[in-house]
């Protein structure tokens, strides 16, 4: 064999185990998606568009993103994952998210009114509708809501 | 043009990443700045230096994470100590990366970039990493240190892998988490190398068809986030020492010692794997004064571990559950636990099919018993074999969790975790021209 189809025969194997290689950790693809998809897009793929089941990344980013309060504190409770603990949840996503033990803010994930109703004791949260107001997003199947504080001041009146 | 750019700039990210890494690797020991060390270090294989130089990053990040220096202030202290090496060396640099080892190096390159770019596109996280890990790189990445635990759910868990996470994660020009991870996919090429070139081939060829087939069979996305990489290319590195001493008939790299000491800071199971290397590091170390004094200080680490877990965290439950003897010895007959054995080996069995490689181990370490019994050089690792098979059975005859659920969580990535060092027995068995690449 002469040095030139060494040479070929070695570039040949070369590019073959490149391929194989390629195929098993997706690179083609990979660089495909990394060209066309920004990674905005890539975790709203991974997490979900706007309220879809389990996690509502969407939803959740916009709301975190668009809060003005120096600190982010939301309580949030997916009724969908809390039903499915091998769903895990994705608060670690977002990196100032501090957890609102009062309860104050709340977002109620794949929240159907009609069928949840407003008292939400049988779906593990302690939590009476009737005290808060929810605040209008568009976006069907999940809601945020923020406590009043007029139940105390019902009492005074009273 | 502006989309263009902004495609363009997480490539570049990506390979100003995979250049600091590297970078990372090559200092501060290596063939040059080894004049300026010790002689002892001179003319080991790049590998090695890479492998060391890792190994000392680890543990330099392990002592930074007690401290309140802050993360950038840390990477750029590292890279300017490490540039002014690089200006010393920088005659002979180019030689030795292009010339003597320009495939090697290319390949390498070609590996990390297929692994990195499939981490870039495939962003979820598995369940541990995302409810327990990522909580715990935020937090560093916030500025924490080891004892800032502030809404951390496991303060007690090692801590050591999510801090190199944020470590990285914070040193990257984009704000990108996943920056973080490219290191433990790093470490994971850099140890899947360690095992295919302890494969003495004619031909590089075989070496990069060697470590294709060991991604085939260990490359597993659904680990994304967990810290068992870190453990299996740690112990896949402690295998590549151990391998290098059998072969060369040598003295043992002192810098072996480093593993059991980044061990137990990874994951709760890497105590045991520190006491099980340990006592093989006993057994192959014939110098009594290294033989005592490394002991000695892997013992008191791994105690002051559990010392501050307790003292900061009030914590005395180190692991996830109750290690508790009364747990097989109480109200369980011994049907029921002749029930748990017999789970485990399914189990098992079912994870021998999750994870291929562990098929190969077990071919191999039935290779090298029917061909070489219990030959010393083979010791070591069956020494390891033995301890990780009773230590298996320990954990799960002692899980006061449910059993199943429990093996179907953990036992696949628990066996995965070790499945690099029996492979250096096949390495050994071609020493011994048992057989030909």
């Amino acid at each position: 064999m002469t040095k030139k189809n060494k040479k070929f025969k070695s570039f040949f194997v070369f590019t073959l185990l490149f391929l194989l290689l390629s195929v098993h950790v997706n690179f083609f693809k990979s660089i495909y998606l990394l060209s066309f998809r920004g990674y905005d897009e890539r975790m709203l793929r991974t997490y979900g568009f706007g309220c879809e089941i389990p996690n509502a990344y969407q939803f959740l980013k916009r709301r975190i993103d668009e809060d003005t309060r120096e600190e982010k504190s939301f309580y949030i409770h997916n009724l969908y994952t809390t039903q499915r603990y091998w769903y895990p949840s994705i608060n670690s996503l977002f990196l100032n998210l501090k957890i609102d033990e009062s309860k104050e803010h709340l977002i109620l994930l794949n929240y159907i009114e009609e069928y949840h109703g407003l008292n939400l004791k049988n779906f593990n949260l302690d939590v009476n509708l009737n005290y808060y107001h929810k605040k209008p997003l568009g976006f069907t199947g999940c809601a945020y809501f923020i406590k009043n504080h007029w139940e105390f001041l019902d009492v005074r009146i009273l | 043009m502006c989309v263009f750019y902004k495609k363009m700039i997480e490539y570049l990210n990506i390979t100003l990443q995979l250049t600091v890494l590297i970078f990372f690797s090559f200092f501060p020991v290596n063939n040059f700045t080894a004049n300026y060390f010790l002689l002892s270090f001179k003319n080991l294989k790049l590998i090695n230096y890479f492998i060391i130089n890792n190994l000392l990053l680890i543990v330099f990040l392990l002592i930074m994470s007690f401290t309140k220096i802050e993360m950038i202030i840390t990477f750029y202290s590292i890279l300017t100590f490490y540039l002014i090496l690089f200006v010393l060396s920088i005659k002979n640099l180019s030689k030795y990366l292009i010339k003597d080892n320009l495939l090697i190096v290319i390949i390498f390159l070609l590996v990390n970039f297929a692994l990195f770019f499939d981490v870039a596109r495939d962003l979820h996280l598995a369940w541990d990493a995302l409810e327990l890990w990522k909580v715990k790189a935020n937090n560093f990445y916030l500025g924490s240190n080891y004892f800032d635990v502030n809404e951390v759910k496991y303060p007690q868990y090692p801590h050591l892998g999510t801090y190199i996470w944020a470590f990285f994660w914070k040193s990257s020009l984009l704000d990108i988490e996943y920056f973080g991870r490219l290191h433990q996919t790093y470490i994971y090429v850099l140890s899947l190398f360690a095992i295919s070139l302890s494969f003495k081939c004619n031909n590089i060829l075989k070496n990069f068809f060697i470590i294709i087939l060991l991604i085939v069979l260990t490359y597993n996305p659904s680990l994304r986030g967990y810290q068992d990489i870190y453990i299996f290319s740690l112990i896949s590195f402690f295998g590549y020492f151990i391998y290098q001493k059998i072969r060369f008939n040598k003295k043992i790299n002192d810098f072996i010692i480093l593993i059991p000491i980044i061990l137990p800071w990874i994951k709760n199971e890497g105590i045991f794997y520190t006491i099980f290397l340990m006592f093989i590091y006993c057994i192959l170390q014939k110098d009594l004064f290294k033989r005592f004094v490394f002991s000695f200080l892997v013992i008191f680490l791994i105690l002051a571990q559990f010392y501050m877990n307790i003292y900061y965290f009030n914590l005395n439950n180190i692991f996830q559950v109750d290690i508790d003897l009364s747990n097989i010895t109480n109200d369980q007959g011994f049907l029921f636990i002749v029930q748990k054995i017999y789970k485990i080996f399914f189990y098992s069995a079912h994870a021998f099919f999750k994870n291929p490689i562990l098929i190969i181990d077990l071919l191999i370490i039935i290779a090298c018993f029917y061909l070489t019994k219990f030959h010393k050089d083979n010791l070591p690792f069956f020494t390891f074999l033995a301890f990780n098979i009773a230590f298996i059975f320990a954990i799960y005859l002692l899980t006061p969790a449910d059993i199943k659920w429990h093996l179907q969580t953990s036992i696949d990535r628990l066996l995965l975790q070790t499945s690099a060092l029996y492979i250096y027995m096949l390495a050994i068995l071609k020493d011994k021209k048992f057989f030909k690449i």
